[in-house]
């Protein structure tokens, strides 16, 4: 998804690294007030009606960075007030879903979806009016005029007019929701129906006013790697390949993340290794109860997607738990807080995961852009590290060339039909939240049989995630690359 | 066989957050007769974090560039 940055993508990033700098700096209360009038005058967003509407949007913004729940009453105090209250409570997460809307950067776009445009000519064939099976059209002030009581938005008379002068449109955000999650709000704003989002972050991507976006996590983090007594561990998802820019390999990374203050960095990879055995014993033991189709765990939006969507499918779920979660029970067990697990990917539902699922085996998720904010905010520039080879972690940074390719789309199925060594497992794959609804439909329907559905949230899988940097044509390319040095290095 | 103009990328972590990696895509995708007139580098930073990204183009630094941007300052120099 990072195939093009943005405008809304730099500010976001922008607003991610001040409040990151300011932490560091120690400045965060006393300057935190000023933050949006200081970007509005370096002329970082000038697109709305004034600068004080640009500031009042900037607030909401710093308070996502901040990571405070902007539908709540209690975020409607100053900034320098949150900014005190996040540094100072003790690190508390909420079950608040991530993604959100800000109420005023949303430009309550037309939810009108037919939209007669200037090119109508009022010509004498009529072919809107005609075509209409609602009788929905009445030529008003020499033009064509949809009464929206009667219109059923089929969409023929966009199809009939000679001129193309009726035009479909739709909420970028609700075009890019394949869940019927974006609905219309109070004062016709869009709004986020909670009981069908799947978390995969697609609308994030989509609005162009950048007006839906996710509570980071960065506070909490920044505040781990600086206090804590015990140790944080960066636990590192196998699409990081290419995310931090040219030269940035997992040496250089390692370093950047140690400098930060992990005091250990480590490879999800190598619990994708464990997943790939545990989900084809799982597979195979499925197979020969015929219980059905199996669906893989890793990917959290898809398991949104079945869960709340597909209840009848749940049981299909593996029961394996995720990459994340096997890499982070390696490193503790549940209720052991001597150790802070923080995963660094390139998924917004794996905030969510880790809190519904974890069991406190994961302490905070942050997306690439996030721990690159981090980063830069604490001066650490990854292009000037890397001076030497690190000493690799046997267990938790060598993981398999099938591991390492469950970022991509098809990779696990890969991986587990590598692992089976079985002829005729009947598999499908589907990528991106659209592609696994029509699958899962058919499913559903029984349209055919399979043995193993793969499905990943967004479209080439985790390589294209919200949260990633690189696009995901180039993240394919390293990861080859990548694949490659591994198998030659065996 | 005309001289050749130096374009330097940044590709410091705050200007990749910025998209530097944008420009090196649109940098790769130039037509062969303007790539072989162009020595291209990529800098570890050009001290202007926060404004990036940043490139240098023929000596001349350019902050907040985009695919578009570049390519143009490009194709001027060139001429």
């Amino acid at each position: 998804m990072a195939e093009v940055i943005s405008e809304v993508t730099k500010i976001r990033r922008r607003v991610l690294t001040e409040v990151a700098a300011l932490i560091f700096n120690n400045r965060l209360v006393e300057d935190v007030e000023g933050l949006p009038k200081k970007l509005t005058d370096e002329g970082l967003t000038s697109y709305r009606c004034c600068q004080y509407k640009e500031q009042a949007i900037l607030q909401e913004r710093i308070k996502l960075a901040l990571g405070i729940d902007i539908t709540a009453e209690d975020s409607k105090k100053r900034l320098e007030e949150l900014a005190r209250n996040v540094l100072d409570q003790p690190v508390a997460r909420s079950d608040k879903p991530y993604i959100t809307l800000i109420e005023e950067a949303c430009d309550h776009c037309s939810i009108d979806k037919m939209f007669v445009t200037n090119a109508c000519r009022n010509c004498v064939a009529h072919n809107c009016v005609n075509s209409c099976p609602r009788d929905a059209i009445k030529i008003v002030d020499n033009r064509a005029f949809i009464i929206r009581e009667k219109c059923i938005e089929c969409g023929l008379c966009a199809k009939a007019c000679s001129y193309g002068a009726i035009v479909e449109i739709e909420r970028p955000c609700s075009r890019a929701c394949a869940v019927d999650a974006i609905v219309s709000g109070d004062k016709a704003s869009a709004a986020i129906e909670e009981g069908n989002c799947v978390e995969c972050g697609a609308c994030i991507v989509a609005c162009p006013f950048g007006a839906i976006s996710y509570r980071s996590e960065i506070v909490n983090a920044i505040k781990m790697l600086r206090h804590s007594q015990s140790e944080t561990v960066a636990l590192v998802a196998p699409s990081f390949i290419g995310q931090f820019g040219p030269g940035v390999d997992w040496d250089v990374l390692k370093e950047g993340l140690k400098k930060l203050g992990f005091t250990r960095v480590v490879m999800v990879a190598a619990g994708a290794d464990e997943v790939i055995r545990e989900e084809s014993r799982e597979l195979l033991e499925n197979i020969e109860f015929n219980k059905g189709v199996t669906f893989n765990s890793c990917c959290p939006s898809f398991k949104n997607l079945i869960n709340k969507h597909y209840p009848e499918l749940t049981a299909g779920i593996s029961t394996t738990e995720s990459p994340m979660l096997k890499t982070a029970r390696l490193l503790k067990k549940s209720g052991d807080d001597d150790i802070k697990n923080i995963f660094i990917g390139p998924c917004l539902a794996k905030k969510g995961e880790a809190i519904r699922e974890s069991n406190g085996l994961i302490d905070g998720v942050l997306t690439y852009e996030e721990i690159a904010a981090v980063l830069v905010g604490a001066g650490i520039n990854l292009a000037k590290l890397g001076g030497e080879k690190s000493r690799r972690d046997n267990n938790l940074e060598n993981p398999s060339i099938d591991a390492l390719n469950f970022c991509a789309a098809g990779g696990v199925s890969k991986a587990i039909l590598n692992s089976m060594e079985r002829d005729g497992l009947q598999v499908k794959t589907a990528a991106g939240i659209r592609d696994c609804d029509k699958l899962l439909k058919q499913i559903s329907r029984g349209v055919f049989k399979i043995d193993f559905m793969e499905g990943m949230g967004c479209q080439d899988g985790c390589i294209g995630g919200p949260g990633t940097m690189t696009g995901p044509a180039k993240a394919k390319g390293l990861l080859k690359k990548m694949s490659r040095e591994v198998e030659m290095n065996v | 066989m005309s001289e050749k103009i130096s374009v330097e990328v940044c590709v410091g972590t705050s200007c990749h957050l910025m998209g530097s990696n944008l420009i090196m895509e649109c940098l790769d995708r130039l037509a062969d007769n303007i790539k072989e007139r162009i020595d291209l580098r990529y800098v570890q930073c050009m001290d202007r974090c926060g404004k990036g990204p940043n490139v240098r183009i023929a000596g001349v630094l350019l902050d907040k560039v985009t695919p578009e941007t570049v390519v143009e300052e490009i194709k001027k120099s060139l001429i």
